[in-house]
């Protein structure tokens, strides 16, 4: 029987696989293999500082403040955080073949085990980076409180792969499945799929603003102590930060078991959930609706992005986002999306990284146009999200900066598209976030210029409006006539 | 008249030539074999004509340089799969046919049922089998009455009635005015079916001819594998390896 260091070991070639093929699909083909395995290498590494660093950065800060809030908020992100980065990497994973392992002298456990190993090394360092520095912090602050601390990070760590396995269970399992009348069931498995995920990302999102709330919210937090102190992660934060309570110590033996078996329940649902599907076979009716090239590509991308967790998180993103935001001003909600819409469309070129579309005929106006059709429709349902509620609420949208703001993301997409197009980087946003970062810059400006002209004007106590427009517009045009010349 | 014209071809993978000064031509009714070693460039060729790698020389289909114009002149079936693989094949010719703009649908179900893959075009391509993803591949690659066949090892994993098929309708296409390019590791194949073969081995084309005009270069006697063998010099050394091993 194989040691858990032997498997660990097995999980590396796999691993190894799965870092050279998310980048080897791209078949650019400019660099020798040595550099592209190289390349691929140094791709994923940096993911993982990047992700480590940002972690750390957050647990040094919480482990030398004492408010109960800090600790409360820093568990419920690590596991969103991480949830929403394992998240990223399932499409890859998912075309992982671990097939061979069958064929070995291992038992299905070992099997479970090792597939289990591979996910995990994703996020490897992230994970054990945050671990490490957070518990040497802990113990230069308070040495009595790190070991619940400790065990409050790792209950978070445990839950996030829980969480990612069970969402992605239920995706490929319920919602890329069936066809014809199961259709509605389907769909009635998306909106728990959606509302599962994104109730906890609304619960991380409420967390960042009470980070800034912290102290106001301490009070009422210390107030009703005996029913929190109980709960995930209230338990853990009272202990972290020297407050304890029965209940508290009642609350981490529990929540330990917990995250306890949703790590072994993780693990060993692992292998169904990326390694064995089960289909029907049935006869159909062979029709093929033939449209354009540009409608095909956003039928394509639709469909794809409705088989992918990964993909269809990123695009529900922004529209998830309006629902939060409209708490707020529209200024704000509109400055949020139309960031996040940058990385969609990203995302959305990405999905060009297979060969076939190199073979065929495809003009790269055609795919720029389609891929911003998408991108700018993503941004209007988000809107249309925010003005229903706005409404309920008795508020009035603003439609002249709505209408501004779509002309900006339209231009944003199709420059953002063409440089990604002239890059060469067909990328996801796993493999790709390095290359993410020299495309942030120029969509952010283009998103952002006319916003900030915008700004300006107000703070000078001149008409804001008009400026506003007609920088969008200037954009649009811009886009347009760029499109135009592809 | 040539309907692909291969001049000069030079494929560099950073500072590994990969295909090294290449020149061939594929004329209208005929089937032209490329054969060679693995790794010796064919797959390299391939993928230049189509549009996957950059290169130096000339390539031209039907007289026009390869780009964007020549991409509907060529139904190609890669060595590798280049499907999407999370859509149906049915999604997936929908979206091959519309970028193609085929107005007329019912080849595709001609080649659907030819292929006999009716029960399979409602389940993802990542789920079926390497035969049903290659019929996938090969119909897609047929769906757009191209004058150019490029076929890199078409025949992996099909049946004996899909491989028949497949093999028929590259007859039917060559009689009809076009060509096919068609590469394969399988000699009895290559034998039966090319016109003129050409063997590339470590980047160049070592020999080019009928099958005839190739054994008498290589000076034998045999199949054309023992001509194949002999010219790649490969030939020497092979029941040594198989005594040792067994």
């Amino acid at each position: 029987m194989p040691s858990l260091k032997e498997l660990w070991k097995i999980s590396g070639y796999f691993y190894r696989d799965l870092v050279f093929r998310s980048v080897y699909e791209v078949r650019t083909h400019k660099k020798n293999l040595e550099k592209l395995i190289r390349s691929a290498k140094r791709s994923m590494l940096l993911n993982k500082m990047f992700l480590a660093l940002m972690l750390s950065v957050m647990a040094i800060y919480t482990a030398f403040r004492s408010n109960v809030m800090d600790f409360v908020i820093f568990y419920a992100m690590i596991t969103f955080l991480l949830a929403f980065f394992f998240l990223q990497a399932t499409t890859t994973f998912a075309t992982q073949n671990f097939d061979i392992l069958y064929t070995l002298p291992l038992s299905g456990d070992e099997v479970s085990k090792i597939v289990s190993l591979t996910f995990f090394r994703i996020f490897d360092i992230p994970i054990t980076t945050v671990t490490i520095v957070f518990l040497v912090a802990m113990i230069v602050r308070s040495p009595v409180s790190s070991a619940p601390a400790l065990i409050g990070l790792l209950v978070s760590e445990s839950f996030s792969i829980g969480l990612v396995v069970y969402l992605s269970r239920l995706f490929y399992s319920k919602i890329t499945t069936g066809s014809g009348w199961k259709s509605v069931v389907r769909i009635l498995y998306y909106v728990v799929w959606a509302f599962a995920f994104f109730s906890f990302y609304a619960f991380a999102s409420a967390m960042g603003w009470l980070y800034r709330n912290a102290e106001a919210y301490s009070s009422f937090v210390m107030s009703n102590s005996k029913i929190l102190s109980f709960l995930y992660p209230f338990c853990f934060a009272f202990l972290s930060s020297n407050v304890r309570t029965p209940n508290a110590f009642f609350g981490v033996a529990v929540w330990s078991v917990l995250a306890y078996l949703s790590l072994r329940w993780a693990t060993s649902k692992i292998t169904e959930v990326f390694t064995k599907f089960e289909w029907d076979v049935e006869e159909v009716e062979l029709k093929l609706e033939i449209s354009s090239p540009t409608v095909a590509f956003l039928k394509k991308d639709v469909r794809l992005i409705s088989r992918s967790p990964a993909l269809c998180f990123l695009v529900l993103l922004p529209i998830m986002e309006s629902l939060i935001l409209s708490h707020g001003s529209v200024s704000t909600a509109i400055v949020v999306i139309s960031a996040f819409l940058v990385v969609v469309a990203f995302s959305l070129h990405g999905l060009e990284k297979e060969g076939i579309t190199k073979i065929l005929p495809v003009k790269t106006k055609t795919l720029v146009t389609a891929k911003t059709l998408l991108v700018v429709t993503i941004y209007l349902i988000s809107v249309g999200v925010m003005n229903v509620i706005f409404a309920f609420k008795g508020k009035t949208p603003d439609f002249f900066i709505e209408l501004s703001t779509t002309l900006s993301v339209f231009a944003m997409s199709v420059i953002v598209l063409i440089i990604a197009e002239k890059m060469n980087v067909r990328r996801d946003l796993y493999s790709g976030l390095s290359a993410l970062v020299f495309l942030i810059i120029p969509g952010f400006v283009i998103v952002y210029l006319p916003l900030a002209i915008a700004f300006i004007f107000k703070i000078l106590g001149e008409d804001y409006l008009i400026p506003l427009f007609t920088a969008s517009f200037i954009e649009f045009l811009l886009a347009l006539t760029l499109l135009n010349v592809l | 008249m040539s309907v692909l014209t291969v001049e000069d071809l030079v494929v560099r993978y950073g500072n590994t030539v990969a295909v090294d000064h290449v020149s061939f031509r594929v004329d209208e009714g005929e089937i032209f074999g490329l054969l060679g070693p693995n790794g010796a460039g064919k797959s390299s060729t391939i993928k230049a004509i189509v549009g996957l790698v950059d290169f130096e020389g000339k390539i031209e289909v039907l007289g026009k340089p390869v780009g964007i114009e020549t991409k509907n002149l060529i139904g190609y079936v890669p060595e590798e799969f280049m499907l999407l693989e999370s859509l149906t094949p049915l999604e997936f010719f929908e979206f091959v046919a519309s970028v193609r703009r085929i107005g007329n649908v019912e080849k595709v179900k001609t080649l659907i049922r030819a292929f006999g893959i009716e029960r399979f075009v409602n389940r993802p391509i990542a789920t079926l089998s390497m035969g049903t993803k290659q019929k996938v591949s090969v119909i897609s690659a047929l769906i757009h009455d191209p004058p150019l066949l490029i076929l890199d090892e078409p025949l992996n994993g099909l049946d004996a009635r899909s491989s028949r098929i497949l093999k028929e309708l590259m007859q039917r296409h060559v009689e009809k005015s076009g060509a096919v390019l068609f590469s394969t590791h399988i000699m009895e194949i290559a034998e039966s079916l090319c016109d003129r073969i050409a063997v590339i081995n470590k980047g160049r084309i070592i020999a080019e001819g009928t099958i005839e005009e190739l054994k008498e270069l290589a000076s034998v006697e045999g199949s054309l594998e023992d001509v194949f063998l002999k010219l790649t010099g490969q030939y020497e050394g092979i029941k040594e390896i198989v005594d040792a091993i067994s």
